[in-house]
């Protein structure tokens, strides 16, 4: 057997990079524990939320999946903060979590090009560059890149109180070779650790109790096809736990695995188990729970909120204190589970490893966490491993063009010492890093790469065109001051152009009517239209800065330099630069106690190296 | 990079002096001039020797010499240090046969560049080495040392966490919208606002406060024609010795020098006279008198007790209404006081005078008094000082958070409130270098809990 691609692991990223590699032409392999477990969801049955519905937007207006299949297989949509500016703006969708799986399985089976195989990879065949894997079962494939996508999966411990058990998730054997031979050549392996919360019998909760979380009305979709989505939504719930609850949590501490030094990995500070949210905030009265229905027809819901490492009876005591919960069946317990995972130092920002060429890893494996983060890293693997085998220019997303620019490079750059969640806070653009803009910011790579048909890209164009006469027209057209006045009140000078008017802070886009009347526009345009006249200084302002940057980004610092040469550097950032090993200014400067003019003194010794050189 | 020399210690008389070589053939430079082999010397220990011309081989002075090895010298390069017998012609003599030796001469602060360049100081601490080089009063020196010892830094960094804190709270409320966080509380927001601009603006305004007295305090002398400011100017001026040459004006219309007053290192400026003229020449001369005036912190205005008809003049009104310190010095004692002295009080109200002779060196010691006393009044007593780009970066800090609390007053959203504090925070990164992006994650997950 030979293939082009072979990608390891069928998870969210899995499936965004077979799919990426397979539509860019390559022939490609996805190998899997089980097939019928590809894009299974591990943990929360929703896709998206704060910054990551940003990353799924990305994905998708790269030519992915991932929002198209919450599109069609959601069941609640939510747009969040929207008290807030549109720039942090973030759409959540709870999934059902089986129609999910099913639907990107019929995609993935289906698609020219990429075939499908259940066995194990115990090894990847290597001689400085990707030749092949060997499996488990015998097999031997050849192929020119290799992606690494294994989740949870390497060597995963699960902990469900004191019992322990090796586990690639809750019923999934792990795999248990793939660490130990890329440990081979030299990878660094480290070990995180991540948690999930118990799943309930429906029945068995009394909803009497719970405060109704309804979904918006109309729902949004994800995907750039559908702004809008005609579907029946599923009702959530809120329940807060209390002095009750704690007392429990905070007295059985001495058989805590988290507290006994029995879990040695770390977990996530934005993921807390109830008993680390119950230890390090005594004073809180409540904690927060969302109760998620695990599908349309299904009896399971998910208790968002109480991931534990605490065993079943004790999860069963700490259900009772709650009052809907009082009675609740436990079908499945919550867990925390164990795993190796790569440096993601040891990565190139196209995802490449440095030691090896056409090795890619994408997703847990290089230490983050979420769907969204693994999708995102699946399909800039799934590019790049075929820009690789066709000896094509790397694709590297820039922190100014999306959240995958920035989620890349915090890991290659910074490396991870906790699992990487996306944060809108990490983005320094976060003004231009809308979930708005997306296509806007990357669509043209998704065209470029064949990812996006030519149609689309066309309807998009063609949209756009409609947005920018639309901004120029508002930013033409004078009304005068009486006629301001109608829409709001305000100082105004003897005329106004209808964009000044629009960018006061509270006139809508539809207030304009008021005063002007011409064509109407669809709804999603109106809102652009607006959003891009509102945050158009601000915008201008964040895209200097991001200029003045990629100067620093596109200054290579030489593979070969010795920092012990470099005059004018501290002792610090000499060590730093060793360690991190920066493949330019920009990646230098943001490692963490690199300062300004350790970055100014590489620059002059570039520039100088470089003039003596020629 | 060269080889370079420079006499260390001020040309003149004395008893000693210290003459440097750094660079990379600083053993070289040793072997000329010493004939001695390099690799018998050993690093920090003091050599006895005579020292010869390396042409002509005559024997130039006996000295003595300390060799440093790299790094572990000042420049972190090679490095020698001569004593020699001090003086005008020697130092001088030693130093032409170290240029003919191979050496180059050293610019300006070049040392103290090459130590920065080596490494084995940062930015900040080569630009208060400069300063300590300059500052010659004991208060002068401990402001320096006192940031050596990086209490800029130190205070700078309170700041850095407080707006820090700010921008957590803002962050907070973006990132995690369902996860039951307190709403803003407008009040305590406002607040911390409030105490990072006062923490601000004191900052910078001591920060300046102790350049310019680093720099010391600038006295202009002025008055009419022929009052005696020229010779009051020698008078403060002779008993303590100036430090710097004479600077002459460039249109040679006054003369400066540095000069002590008691502990404080000033500069006094000797002004042209203040005459009603239609001469060009002498309109310059206003001109730029005017301009010395703008600079000076104290104006020692001199008038003549002498004159039976001498009085304050709209000078004056105009010197109050710049805020500048006045002393009002009556000259020409030593000729008997016919001004009429009440009304001359009544019109001065409260501002400082003195009557002295100049030319007698009456009084004088009481206007170094004064002079102190008015220096104390404006600089009060520093701790700290900024560099000019500190403090540029630090009002550009101010700047950017008044301009988020514009934003908020008016209650913009939250991400573009934060904004302006982010980009603060990235400026600030220049001074002190930390990872801001993950100390706000930080801060919000040892405040809030949040996560699922």
């Amino acid at each position: 057997m030979k293939y082009d691609v072979i990608v390891i692991g069928g998870g969210h990223a899995g499936c965004e990079a077979s799919l990426a590699s397979s539509r860019m032409g390559a022939k490609t392999l996805l190998i899997t524990l089980r097939k019928d477990r590809i894009a299974q969801m591990s943990c929360n049955p929703s896709i998206g939320g704060i910054a990551k519905a940003q990353l799924v937007k990305e994905i998708d207006a790269l030519g992915g999946e991932m929002a198209k299949n919450i599109d069609e297989t959601g069941i609640q949509f939510r747009l969040l903060n929207t008290k807030k500016g549109p720039a942090v703006w973030s759409l959540r969708a709870q999934a059902d979590r089986v129609l999910y799986r099913k639907r990107m399985q019929e995609i993935i089976f289906s698609q020219k090009n990429l075939d499908v195989l259940e066995d194990e990879v115990i090894e990847i065949i290597t001689d400085k560059e990707v030749k092949g894997v060997l499996t488990t079962r015998g097999r031997k494939i050849e192929a020119g890149a290799a992606i690494v996508t294994g989740g949870t999966f390497l060597n995963g411990v699960i902990h469900v109180g004191l019992i322990q058990f090796r586990a690639g998730r809750m019923g999934e054997f792990p795999s248990k070779g793939l660490s130990n031979s890329l440990r081979k050549p030299g990878f660094k392996i480290g070990r995180l650790k991540t948690g999930t919360s118990p799943r309930v019998l429906k029945s068995s909760i009394d909803f009497k109790e719970a405060q109704i979380v309804e979904g918006d009305n109309p729902p949004r979709g994800f995907s750039f096809r559908n702004p809008f989505l005609n579907v029946n939504q599923e009702i959530c719930w809120m329940v807060y736990t209390n002095q009750k609850t704690h007392k429990i949590v905070d007295e059985l501490r001495e058989i805590c695995p988290l507290f006994i030094g029995q879990i040695k990995s770390i977990g996530p500070r934005y993921c807390p188990s109830i008993e680390a949210k119950v230890f390090n905030f005594p004073e809180k009265e409540r904690h927060l729970l969302f109760l998620e229905p695990d599908g349309r027809d299904s009896d399971i819901i998910y208790i968002s909120g109480l991931s534990t490492s605490y065993g079943v009876d004790i999860q069963y005591k700490i259900l009772r204190t709650i009052p809907a919960l009082h009675n609740a069946e436990i079908l499945v317990p919550g867990y925390a589970i164990e795993y190796d995972f790569s440096d993601p130092r040891q990565l190139y920002p196209w995802l490449e490893s440095k030691k090896i060429r056409g090795l890619f890893f994408a997703g847990q494996i290089n230490g983050t966490s979420g769907y969204e983060e693994a999708g995102a890293q699946g399909i800039v693997a799934g590019i790049n491993a075929v820009l690789y085998l066709d000896k094509k220019e790397p694709f590297v997303i820039k922190r100014s063009e999306g959240y995958t620019g920035v989620m890349i490079d915090d890991l290659v750059t910074k490396g991870v010492d906790e699992p990487y969640r996306m944060f809108t806070s990490r983005a320094e653009y976060r003004i231009i890093l809308r979930q708005d803009n997306a296509c806007e910011r990357l669509m043209h790579y998704g065209y470029k790469f064949g990812l996006i048909n030519e149609s689309e890209y066309k309807k998009f164009l063609e949209e756009r065109k409609i947005v920018d006469e639309e901004i120029e027209r508002l930013k033409k057209q004078r009304i005068k001051r009486e006629a301001a006045l109608k829409v709001i009140k305000d100082n105004f000078k003897e005329s106004v152009t209808l964009a000044e008017l629009l960018r006061r802070a509270n006139v809508k886009y539809d207030d304009l009517k008021k005063i002007n009347k011409d064509k109407e526009l669809p709804s999603h345009l109106k809102e652009k239209v607006e959003i891009e006249i509102k945050y158009e200084g601000f915008v201008k302002r964040q895209l200097k800065e991001a200029k003045h940057f990629e100067k620093l980004e596109k200054k290579k610092i030489p593979e070969d330099i010795d920092y012990e040469s470099v005059p004018n550097l501290s002792y610090e950032a000499r060590e730093k630069l060793r360690k991190y090993k920066p493949l330019n200014l920009g990646q230098a400067s943001r490692i963490p106690g690199i300062r300004a003019t350790d970055i100014t003194a590489l620059l002059f010794y570039i520039e100088n190296r470089s003039i003596s050189n020629k | 990079m060269s080889t370079v020399c420079a006499i260390a210690t001020p040309h003149g008389i004395s008893a000693l002096a210290i003459i440097r070589v750094t660079g990379p053939d600083t053993k070289e430079i040793l072997k000329k001039i010493f004939f001695k082999n390099p690799s018998e010397i050993s690093p920090k220990r003091i050599y006895r020797s005579f020292l010869y011309h390396p042409e002509t081989k005559e024997i130039l002075d006996e000295v003595t010499f300390v060799f440093y090895r790299e790094p572990e010298s000042y420049t972190g390069e090679d490095m020698l240090e001569i004593i020699s017998h001090g003086g005008y012609i020697v130092p001088r003599l030693i130093e032409e046969a170290i240029i003919k030796a191979g050496a180059d001469p050293a610019l300006p602060g070049e040392f103290t560049k090459r130590r920065f360049l080596n490494g084995k100081i940062d930015l900040l601490q080569a630009e208060s080495i400069n300063e300590i080089s300059r500052a010659t009063t004991k208060s002068a020196v401990s402001i320096t040392l006192s940031k050596l010892k990086r209490d800029v830094s130190k205070r700078f960094g309170v700041i850095q966490d407080e707006i820090i804190d700010l921008v957590k709270d803002f962050e907070a409320i973006i990132d995690f919208p369902e996860e039951d966080i307190p709403p803003l509380d407008d009040r305590e927001i406002m607040k911390k606002y409030n105490s990072i601009i006062k923490k601000l603006e004191n900052f910078i305004e001591e920060g300046e406060k102790g350049r310019k007295f680093l720099k010391g305090p600038k006295i202009a002398i002025c008055g009419k024609t022929n009052v005696g400011k020229s010779t009051l100017f020698n008078a403060l001026l002779e008993r303590e010795r100036a430090i710097v040459s004479e600077i002459p004006g460039t249109t040679r219309d006054y003369i400066s020098e540095e000069v002590f007053i008691k502990e404080v290192l000033t500069k006094v400026f000797d002004t042209a006279g203040i005459r009603k003229t239609k001469g060009k020449v002498e309109k310059i001369g206003i001109k730029k008198t005017e301009q010395i005036i703008e600079q000076s912190d104290i104006i020692v205005y001199m008038l003549d007790a002498s004159s039976k008809n001498e009085k304050l003049d709209g000078f004056i009104k105009n010197l109050k209404e710049k805020e500048k310190e006045i002393i009002v010095v009556f000259n020409k004692i030593d000729r008997g006081i016919k001004i009429d002295r009440k009304k001359l009080k009544r019109d001065l109200k409260d501002i400082s005078f003195i009557f002295v002779s100049a030319k007698e060196r009456k009084n004088i010691d009481k206007l170094r008094n004064l002079i102190e006393q008015k220096t104390m009044k404006i600089f009060g007593e520093p701790h700290f000082s900024l560099s000019e780009r500190e403090s540029r970066i630090c009002v550009k800090v101010l700047t950017l958070i008044r301009e988020s609390f514009t934003s908020f007053s008016k209650k913009l959203s939250e991400e573009i409130v934060v904004l302006p504090l982010k980009e603060s925070l990235s400026l600030m990164n220049d001074l002190i270098g930390i990872d801001v992006e993950d100390k706000i994650l930080e801060k919000i997950f040892e405040n809030f809990c949040v996560g699922k």
